[in-house]
C-alpha cells in the first residue's frame, strides 16, 4: 500500500552524524529490517521516516507524498502521516484496559467515506463525497475484536496492562496499531524484551501478520538472525552509513565488505588474510595460513586495477561529499577479527593490491580424511542438530559447521578442505568485496 | 500536503514553513508564549526595582532634598541619584539618651541590617543541617523508636506558618520587666526571668528559623540517606575502616550535595523572612524595608535590589553545584535491607529528647495558641497558675455584638466576626486562584520542558519559571508592590494573586518536570502516531499517569499561599487577607484574636495536608521515616 522513499537524509547532532545521508527505496509491501550494531542510527531513521524525529536535511516521500523536505521546509507531523509504530517497550498506556488502550485511536478517527466490514475491517474510500463522520461504537467493537482475534488476547480485554505478561503486552501492542488500519508498519526492537522461546513464536506470527495485512513493514533490529529470517529485504547500517542494501540472503553470501560479512551469520565468518596476485587464468595463487598455497577462482571475472580505480572513485566521492559540520564520529576501516590462540606480532607493513582476506563461511570448512590442511580441534559444542568446531591451524582458528552430533575429543588431529563456490574475497586496503569464487588449497 | 513533483519554494516560503511546523506542535506554541510572559512577569518586576531607586518618591525626603536644593522639578526632572549617594554617603545625627551620636545613613540602615540578615542565614543554615541532619540519620540509619510519629511531626514547623514558633518564642519568655508588654508563662508560672538577648535579638532569630527549616534539611538528606545503597558503607566495614571514618569519609561526602541544596534554599528564604525577625524584634533587610519604605522610598528599593543579588547569587551557586561532576547516583536500586545502627540504651534517650522537642515545636504552639484565646487578659496565666477554672473568658469567641469594654475596641467575637471571616475567604479565594494558576503553568513548563530537553528555549524558561524560588519572599514582595502601584493596581487581588502565581510556579514546575522525565516518551508518541489530538492524550493520557504529582503541583501553591504574609503584606490593605489581618490585631494589642486566627490556620492547614496524604497518598516526609 505504500512505498517509502529517502533520498539523502541525515540527522545529527552537532558534529555527530546519526544518520549519514542515507538514500533509500522501501517497496510497497515489502518487509525491510533496518539491522546493525547499537547506536548506528536504524533507531533513529525508523523515527524519522515516522515522523517522531525531525531530520536535519534530506527528504522523504510515503507514497509519493512529500513528508518531509528540508529545502521546501515541509514537515507533516507523525499524527497525519497515517502509519504504525510498535516501540520496543510496547508503551501501552497503563491507566486504560487493553480493551482501551486499542479503541482509544479508533475513537479518535473522523474521516470521509469510512466504513467497517462485518469482518471488522476499515475500509477507506477517499473519493467519497460523504461528510466526515467518526466510527460507531458498534464498529470499533467489531474493529477491536478482529484485530484482538489475530494476535489472540481475546481472554484479557479488560485487563490493566501491568496485569498482562510480557509476550502478552506485547500482543496488546500489536492490536493497537493494527486496529486503525496503517499503511505502512514501523517496528522498533519489538522483540528484544522477550524470552528466547516466546521471540520465536512472535517472529512467526509477524510474518503471517505481514502476508494478511499487506501492509509495508519496516523493522529495527540488531539481532541479524531476526534480520535475515524475518525480511524481504535487509538494509545493514553502520555509524549511520548504509553498508548494504539487498534480500538476506545476498547479503549472507555476498556481502559488500568485511564488516557486512562479520556482522551477518552466526557463527560468524572466518577471516584469513591471504597475498598474492591473478594469474593468466583469471585465477589468484594466494599464500595463506603461515604455510599454504592456494588456488581462488573468482565466478566472474576479475580485473584487479579496474576495480581498485572503481573503488576508489567511490571511496573519493563519499569522502569529499561537502558537510555542514566535521563529522565527529568518524567512519573508520572496519577492523575484521582474524581469530588466533595467541596475539601473533606482525610487524606493521604497508598494505598493497596484493594483499586480500578471505572469508569462508563455517559451513564451507568441511572435515575430511583426505583435506589438504591438517588442524587440532581446539573446542567443539555439539547441539545435537549440528556441531560448532573450532580448529586449530598453526596459530589460527578457523570454526566450522558440521551437521549431526558428532562428539570430538579436544586435542584430536584432523583434516579439513573448504568447500563450495561462495568463498568471498576483500581487499584488505579498503575491506570492499572483489569477488565470490571457489578457493583450492594445495596439500 | 505537496506533492514530491512540486517545485522548490523560495526562502521566504521555507522559513515560513519551518516556523509552522515549529509552531504546531503544543509544546513549541506553549513554550514560546509562557516564555514571553513568564519573562515579563518575573524580569519587568525586578526592573521596576531598579528604576525605583533612582526615581524620585513624593512625600519621601529624596523629592524634599531634590526640591530644596535647586530648580530640579522645575526642570521636569524625575530621576536622582540622591537616594544612592544619600544611603552610602551621608551621616545622621540622632539622640541616644542624652547623647548626640553622628553615624552614617549607610551603618543604620543598611549595613547592620545586612550584617544581621547574613548573620542569621548562616546561623539558621547551621541549626538547620545540624538538627535536621542529625535526625535524618537517626530515623533512616538507626533503630530509634517511634519513627512514623516522630518523623510526621518533625515536619510540623515547616507546615505552619513562619511566626508560630516566633509568637511561641515571645509568650513563654517574654516579660514585663525585660522586654515589656504582657508577662509570658516563665514568669507566670515559675517566676523566671529570661535575660533580653534569649528573648530577643540575634539569638531567638536563628533559633527559630533553624527549626523552621530543619525539615527541610530533614527531607533532603532523609532522602538520601533513605536511598543510599548500605553496599557503600558496608565496603567500608568490610575492609575494616573504623565507624567514624566511614562516617565522614563515605557518608558525608555522599550526602554533600543534599546538605549543599539545603542551604542555598535556607539562605534565600531566611534571608528574605521577615515576620521572625520582626516578632523577635531583630533589624534585618527585611525588616529595615518595612520600616524605612514610607519615608525613604528610594532608599528602601536599594535594600530590595541588594536582597535581589543575592538571590541571583544563590541561583548562580545552585547551578553551579548541580551540574558538577560530584553529583552523586545514591541511587543504585539494589540496596537491600541496610542495616540500622543500634543505639544501645541511648535509643531510650534520643527517642525521649526527641519527643519532647518535637512536642515543644509541633504540638505545643497549637495549645499555646488555644489557650491564650481563653484568657481574659494577655499574659494572665493565673488559671494555670492557680488552677481555677474561673479566670478562662469565651469572649474572644463568643462575643455577638460591639461592645467597647471588656477590652474588645468595639470587635465581635471571632465566631461572629465579619472582617475576619472576610479576610478568610479572601485568603482562599487568593490561594484557590495561585494554585490553579501556578499549578497549571508549572505543569505546563515541566511538560513541555520534559518534550524538547535539548533546548536552549526550554532550558531558558525553565529558568526562568525557577528564578523566583530562590529570590527572597520580601524582595518578589518589593518587586510587585511597586509594579503593582505602578500599574495602579495595589491593593487588588488580582495583583496577589499575580505575585503569587510567579512565586509558587517553581513548586509545581519542579514537580512536573521530574515525574514528566520519569515518564517514557514513546507513551506519549504511541498516541501521536494514531492521531490523537494534544488535548486528548493530555487529558486521557498524561494527566492520568502523573496525578499525583500534577495534585501535588496544585496543592504546595494552595498549601503555602494560605500562610503567606512577607509576600503579600506589601501588596494589599490589612484586612484583604488573614495574615495581614494578624498585624492588624498585633497592632491593635488584640493578642487572642491573633492567636485564634493563628489557631483557626495552623488547624486548617494541618488538615489539609492530612487530607492530601489520604488522598494522594504522598506525604511531604514520605519515603524517609517510618518502619
Amino acid at each position: 500500500m505504500a512505498r517509502i522513499e529517502l533520498s539523502h537524509v541525515t540527522k545529527r547532532w552537532g558534529g555527530f552524524y546519526a544518520v549519514d545521508d542515507l538514500d533509500l527505496v522501501i517497496e510497497d509491501n515489502a518487509f525491510v529490517t533496518l539491522l546493525g550494531p547499537s547506536g548506528c542510527g536504524k533507531t533513529t531513521t525508523l523515527r524519522m521516516i515516522a515522523g517522531l524525529e525531525t531530520p536535519t536535511s534530506g527528504r522523504i516521500t510515503i507514497d509519493d507524498v512529500v513528508v518531509f523536505d528540508s529545502d521546501a521546509g515541509i514537515n507533516i507531523p507523525a499524527n497525519k502521516r497515517r502509519v504504525g509504530f510498535l516501540f520496543q517497550n510496547y508503551a501501552l498506556w497503563p491507566n486504560m484496559t487493553v480493551y482501551q488502550n486499542i479503541a482509544f485511536g479508533l475513537s479518535n478517527i473522523k474521516e470521509a467515506g469510512l466504513s467497517v466490514t462485518e469482518g471488522g475491517e476499515i475500509v477507506r474510500d477517499p473519493s467519497s463525497q460523504e461528510q466526515p463522520r467518526k466510527l460507531t461504537k458498534e464498529e470499533i467493537d467489531r474493529i477491536v475484536g478482529r484485530v484482538s482475534a489475530i494476535v489472540k488476547i481475546q481472554p484479557f480485554m479488560d485487563r490493566y496492562p501491568g496485569e498482562l505478561s510480557g509476550g502478552q503486552q506485547q500482543r496488546v501492542a500489536i492490536a493497537r496499531t493494527l486496529a486503525p488500519g496503517p499503511r505502512v508498519l514501523f517496528m522498533d526492537e519489538p522483540l528484544s524484551n522477550l524470552d528466547a522461546k516466546l521471540r520465536l513464536e512472535m517472529r512467526s506470527e509477524l510474518q503471517r501478520l505481514h502476508l494478511s495485512t499487506g501492509s509495508t513493514f519496516v523493522y529495527v533490529t540488531h539481532d541479524q538472525m531476526e534480520a535475515m529470517t524475518l525480511a524481504t529485504r535487509i538494509c545493514l547500517i553502520s555509524n549511520g552509513v548504509l553498508q548494504q542494501y539487498d534480500e538476506p540472503l545476498t547479503v549472507y553470501n555476498k556481502p559488500n565488505n568485511t564488516f557486512v560479512a562479520d556482522f551477518v551469520g552466526n557463527p560468524a565468518i572466518n577471516f584469513i588474510n591471504a597475498a598474492g596476485e591473478a594469474g593468466a587464468d583469471g585465477a589468484f595463487r594466494l599464500k595463506l595460513l603461515d604455510r599454504y598455497e592456494a588456488l581462488f577462482r573468482p565466478a566472474k571475472a576479475l580485473n584487479v586495477d579496474e576495480w581498485y580505480q572503481k573503488a576508489e572513485e567511490e571511496i573519493a566521492s563519499f569522502e569529499g561529499k561537502v558537510r555542514p559540520a566535521e563529522k565527529k564520529n568518524k567512519d573508520v576501516p572496519f577492523k575484521y577479527p582474524v581469530a588466533t590462540v595467541n596475539e601473533p606480532e606482525e610487524a606493521e607493513r604497508t598494505l598493497t593490491h596484493s594483499d586480500w582476506v578471505i572469508g569462508v563461511r563455517p559451513e564451507f570448512i568441511a572435515i575430511c580424511e583426505d583435506g589438504p590442511i591438517e588442524g587440532e580441534v581446539f573446542s567443539a559444542m555439539p547441539t545435537g542438530m549440528e556441531t560448532t568446531v573450532r580448529i586449530k591451524v598453526g596459530n589460527y582458528l578457523l570454526t566450522g559447521v558440521v551437521f549431526g552430533g558428532i562428539t570430538y575429543k579436544l586435542g584430536q588431529k584432523i583434516r579439513l578442505n573448504f568447500t563450495g563456490k561462495g568463498i568471498s574475497l576483500f581487499s584488505r586496503l579498503n575491506g570492499r568485496l572483489a569477488g565470490c569464487g571457489e578457493l583450492k588449497v594445495e596439500p | 500536503m505537496s506533492t514530491a513533483t512540486g517545485s522548490r519554494p523560495g526562502g521566504v516560503i521555507r522559513t515560513w514553513n519551518r516556523f509552522r511546523t515549529y509552531i504546531s506542535k503544543p509544546q513549541n506554541a506553549i513554550l514560546l508564549v509562557l516564555g514571553i510572559l513568564l519573562t515579563i512577569s518575573t524580569i519587568y518586576p525586578m526592573a521596576t526595582i531598579v528604576r525605583d531607586t533612582i526615581r524620585l518618591h513624593p512625600g519621601s525626603i529624596d523629592s524634599a532634598a531634590n526640591a530644596a536644593e535647586s530648580q530640579v522639578e522645575a526642570l521636569g526632572q524625575t530621576f536622582t541619584t540622591y537616594n544612592w549617594t544619600n544611603l552610602f554617603t551621608d551621616k545622621i545625627t540622632t539622640r541616644v539618651g542624652r547623647e548626640r551620636v553622628t553615624q552614617s545613613v549607610a551603618s543604620i540602615y543598611l549595613w547592620k541590617p545586612l550584617l544581621n540578615s547574613v548573620l542569621i542565614s548562616i546561623f539558621a543554615c547551621f541549626g538547620a543541617i545540624l538538627y535536621g541532619g542529625t535526625f535524618a540519620y537517626l530515623i533512616t540509619r538507626t533503630n530509634l523508636k517511634f519513627k512514623k510519629y516522630l518523623s510526621s511531626i518533625f515536619i510540623f514547623p515547616y507546615i505552619m506558618p513562619q511566626w508560630t514558633l516566633a509568637v511561641l518564642w515571645q509568650n513563654l519568655f517574654n516579660s514585663n520587666a525585660v522586654t515589656g508588654g504582657s508577662d509570658g508563662l516563665f514568669v507566670s508560672l515559675f517566676n523566671i526571668y529570661m535575660p533580653k538577648w534569649w528573648c530577643t535579638g540575634l539569638f531567638p532569630v536563628s533559633v527559630v528559623l533553624a527549626i523552621h527549616y530543619a525539615p527541610f534539611a530533614y527531607i533532603l538528606i532523609g532522602g538520601i540517606f533513605r536511598n543510599m545503597d548500605a553496599n557503600l558503607e558496608e565496603a567500608a566495614t568490610i575492609l575494616n575502616t573504623p565507624r567514624w571514618k566511614t562516617f565522614l569519609r563515605v557518608t558525608l561526602p555522599l550526602v554533600k550535595p543534599a546538605i549543599l541544596s539545603t542551604i542555598l534554599l535556607v539562605f534565600s528564604s531566611a534571608m528574605g523572612s521577615y515576620p521572625i525577625p520582626h516578632y523577635l524584634k531583630l533589624s534585618t533587610l527585611s525588616t529595615q524595608y518595612v520600616g524605612m519604605s514610607s519615608n525613604r522610598a528610594g532608599q528602601a528599593s536599594i535594600l530590595a535590589v541588594i536582597m535581589m543579588l543575592f538571590g541571583f547569587l544563590i541561583l548562580i551557586v545552585n547551578q553551579r553545584t548541580t551540574s558538577g561532576r560530584k553529583n552523586f547516583t545514591t541511587v543504585t536500586g539494589k540496596s537491600g535491607q541496610s542495616s540500622l545502627v543500634n543505639l544501645g540504651a541511648g535509643k531510650y534517650v534520643l527517642t525521649l529528647v526527641f519527643t519532647v522537642l518535637t512536642l515543644m515545636t509541633g504540638i505545643l504552639p497549637i495549645v499555646m495558641f488555644a489557650i491564650e484565646t481563653f484568657l481574659p487578659n494577655p499574659g494572665d496565666y493565673s488559671f494555670l497558675k492557680y488552677g481555677i477554672a474561673g479566670h478562662t473568658t469565651t469572649k474572644w469567641w463568643l462575643t455577638a455584638e460591639n461592645v467597647t469594654e471588656n477590652g474588645m475596641y468595639g470587635q465581635k467575637g471571632i465566631l461572629f466576626n465579619r472582617d475576619i471571616w472576610n479576610a478568610f475567604a479572601g485568603t482562599f479565594f487568593v490561594a484557590i486562584c495561585c494554585a490553579l494558576l501556578a499549578g497549571t503553568i508549572g505543569t505546563l513548563i515541566g511538560y513541555c520542558v520534559s518534550k524538547n530537553r535539548r533546548s536552549k528555549w526550554a532550558a531558558y524558561v525553565n529558568n526562568m519559571a525557577f528564578l523566583p524560588y530562590l529570590m527572597p519572599s520580601l524582595a518578589v514582595g518589593v518587586a510587585f508592590f511597586i509594579f503593582g502601584s505602578s500599574m495602579g493596581i495595589y491593593n487588588t487581588f488580582l495583583l496577589l494573586i499575580l505575585a503569587g502565581t510567579v512565586k509558587y510556579i517553581p513548586f509545581a514546575s519542579r514537580s512536573a518536570l521530574n515525574s514528566m522525565m520519569q515518564l517514557s516518551g514513546e507513551i506519549e508518541e504511541a498516541a501521536i502516531i494514531q492521531d490523537i489530538p494534544w488535548w486528548k492524550r493530555m487529558t486521557r493520557i498524561i494527566i492520568p499517569i502523573q496525578k499525583t504529582s500534577i495534585i501535588s503541583g496544585y496543592l504546595l501553591p494552595f498549601m503555602t499561599c494560605l500562610r503567606e504574609l512577607t509576600l503579600f503584606m506589601l501588596l494589599c490593605g490589612q484586612g484583604k487577607i488573614i495574615t495581614t489581618m494578624l498585624g492588624y490585631f498585633d497592632e491593635m494589642g488584640l493578642y487572642a484574636f491573633s492567636s485564634g486566627i493563628n489557631l483557626i490556620l495552623i488547624v486548617l492547614i494541618l488538615l489539609f495536608n492530612m487530607l492530601v496524604n489520604k488522598l494522594t497518598g504522598a506525604s511531604i516526609d514520605s519515603g524517609i521515616g517510618g518502619d
